[in-house]
């Protein structure tokens, strides 16, 4: 009976939910503008990985090289950018334990770098992040699965202006939850677990004078 | 994040114009482990060089694109293999009949590559479907909705078919010698054919990017390899199971009654085992239709 048990056991072992598996994969870039302690906003560059890449082009019939027209760029953001709104443009901010999502971003542009498709776009930030904050890009429905290239980038307006620090951590004290069954229409923003509602501890850059 | 009304919508490309029609949710998301992501970009990174390659008039000529389609073809199987290890793939279903149903030798296999090429074949066959049904390829979004809908009906078929085994099994349950199980010959292909229909998520992908660079044939051929690999996988769930059977059996075979005893519980439990897990996998589906047709 014994091993009738341990057949069953591994019979249950192999129920587990489908995953849904990342459909678009991201390398995330981040460069900060500063006018000496005030974080006056920040650069985000997307570069999409082949197949999304392959996609974008047949979809938007780009060319397989060379610089997007104004045109080309506008048609993408209307029709691949401006949508991720209804996410926050996968931003969250916090400051203490507050956090936000961005409802708009500014300056939004695309180009085509070899066999990927690249968006950068800005968000700009007002004077009370001006004592530090912290951020992180992270898709909650975990459509995309984005990841930090390189160590985040900064430019000062002020001569003289303080160097920011960075620092890239998952801080368990403020978790993110979000239902995974929520539709496109659905931003609330949880603030405490529930039924249905999963946790998660994205990495966020913490910017720091 | 095919979102609620919309359920698989592109988040990119916001809610498609079949947004307007209901849809069925998509599985629920949930974390992936960061390995396996690094492990899914890293596939999907070579493959999209291999079919580049492949795929590029101006390469270094002929020979060249040929190791490429190869490589393709090699990428496209290790994908089948790692992709059917992952959740899903109807390994339980696989396993559930081979454990509570007498077979030969040779039938966890012929079920394994049943199921695999079944679910690959699916996909493309979703992109091909769709694709002439919109006079275009077919987006990611419009073969997700399609994906939710045969994930979600596929299900109840399951769970309609367990249940019927189960009343079967229990109004024959207590006969001596009734060591065969209520769903086997064809019955037990018929349940992993229905099951399998789900189509392949890897499938879509590697089919529409084929599309996308104008190597579609390359990309059946990609699609056969998948299915091997995949179909290696579910194949040994199938014969995890059936040597546990074999061997247990074998164990107590001078007890004719204990044989009959636990052979049928053993079956009950496994019709019991595929019941419950297509009920849990289903539950988001049944009450998008609860909702879909009560409001």
């Amino acid at each position: 009976m014994r091993k009738a048990i341990i057949a069953l056991a591994l019979a249950a072992a192999t129920i587990a939910p489908v995953s849904a598996h990342p459909h678009v994969f991201i390398d995330l870039s981040l460069s900060f503008e500063f006018d000496g302690e005030r974080c006056l906003g920040f650069w985000q560059e997307w570069s999409f990985d082949p197949v999304f890449s392959a996609q974008i082009r047949y979809d938007f019939a780009l060319p397989d090289a060379g610089p997007l027209s104004r045109a080309q760029q506008d048609e993408l953001y209307e029709g691949a950018f401006i949508n991720l709104r209804r996410y926050g443009f996968y931003t969250l901010l916090r400051r203490g334990d507050k956090r936000t999502s961005p409802k708009a971003v500014t300056r939004f542009g695309a180009e085509l770098r070899g066999d990927r498709v690249v968006y950068r776009f800005y968000l700009p930030l007002d004077e009370s992040y001006s004592g530090g904050f912290n951020v992180a890009i992270f898709d909650t429905t975990y459509y995309s699965a984005i990841r930090y290239v390189g160590e985040p980038r900064f430019t000062q307006a002020r001569e003289g202006g303080a160097a920011p620090r960075f620092a890239v951590q998952a801080d368990r004290r403020f978790p993110v939850y979000y239902n995974p069954q929520a539709g496109a229409q659905d931003m609330t923003t949880y603030t405490k677990p529930g039924p249905g509602i999963l946790t998660v501890y994205p990495d966020e850059i913490a910017v720091r004078f | 994040m095919l979102g609620g009304a919309s359920a698989q919508a592109n988040p990119f490309y916001g809610p498609p114009a079949e947004a307007a029609m209901p849809a069925p949710p998509a599985p629920a998301a949930k974390a992936v482990p960061a390995p396996l992501v690094a492990l899914q970009l890293r596939f999907r990174e070579s493959l999209a060089e291999a079919f580049g390659r492949a795929a590029d008039t101006d390469d270094a000529g002929a020979q060249a694109r040929s190791r490429a389609a190869l490589a393709v073809l090699g990428i496209a199987f290790v994908y089948g293999l790692a992709h059917a290890a992952g959740p899903g793939h109807r390994k339980t279903v696989v396993f559930s009949l081979f454990l509570g149903a007498k077979a030969k030798a040779w039938e966890p296999s012929a079920a394994g590559f049943l199921s695999a090429l079944t679910h690959t074949a699916s996909g493309g066959l979703v992109i091909g479907v769709l694709s002439l049904l919109r006079g275009a390829v077919a987006g990611l979004t419009s073969a997700e909705t399609a994906l939710a809908w045969a994930d979600g009906g596929s299900l109840v078929v399951l769970a309609l078919i367990a249940a019927a085994l189960i009343v079967n099994k229990l109004r024959h349950f207590g006969h001596a010698h009734d060591h065969g199980p209520s769903g086997d010959g064809k019955g037990r292909y018929a349940v992993v054919f229905l099951t399998s229909l789900v189509p392949c998520t890897g499938s879509i992908m590697v089919m529409l990017f084929a599309i996308y660079l104008g190597s579609p044939l390359l990309g059946v051929a990609a699609l056969l390899f998948i299915a091997l690999g995949q179909g290696l996988v579910v194949s040994a769930a199938a014969y995890l199971a059936w040597f546990g059977r074999e061997r247990f059996f074998h164990a107590i075979k001078r007890r004719e009654r204990a044989v009959a005893a636990v052979s049928g519980g053993l079956e009950l439990a496994s019709y019991a085992l595929i019941l419950a897990f297509s009920l849990y996998t289903a539950w988001p589906f049944l009450a998008f239709l609860k909702e879909l047709v009560i409001g």
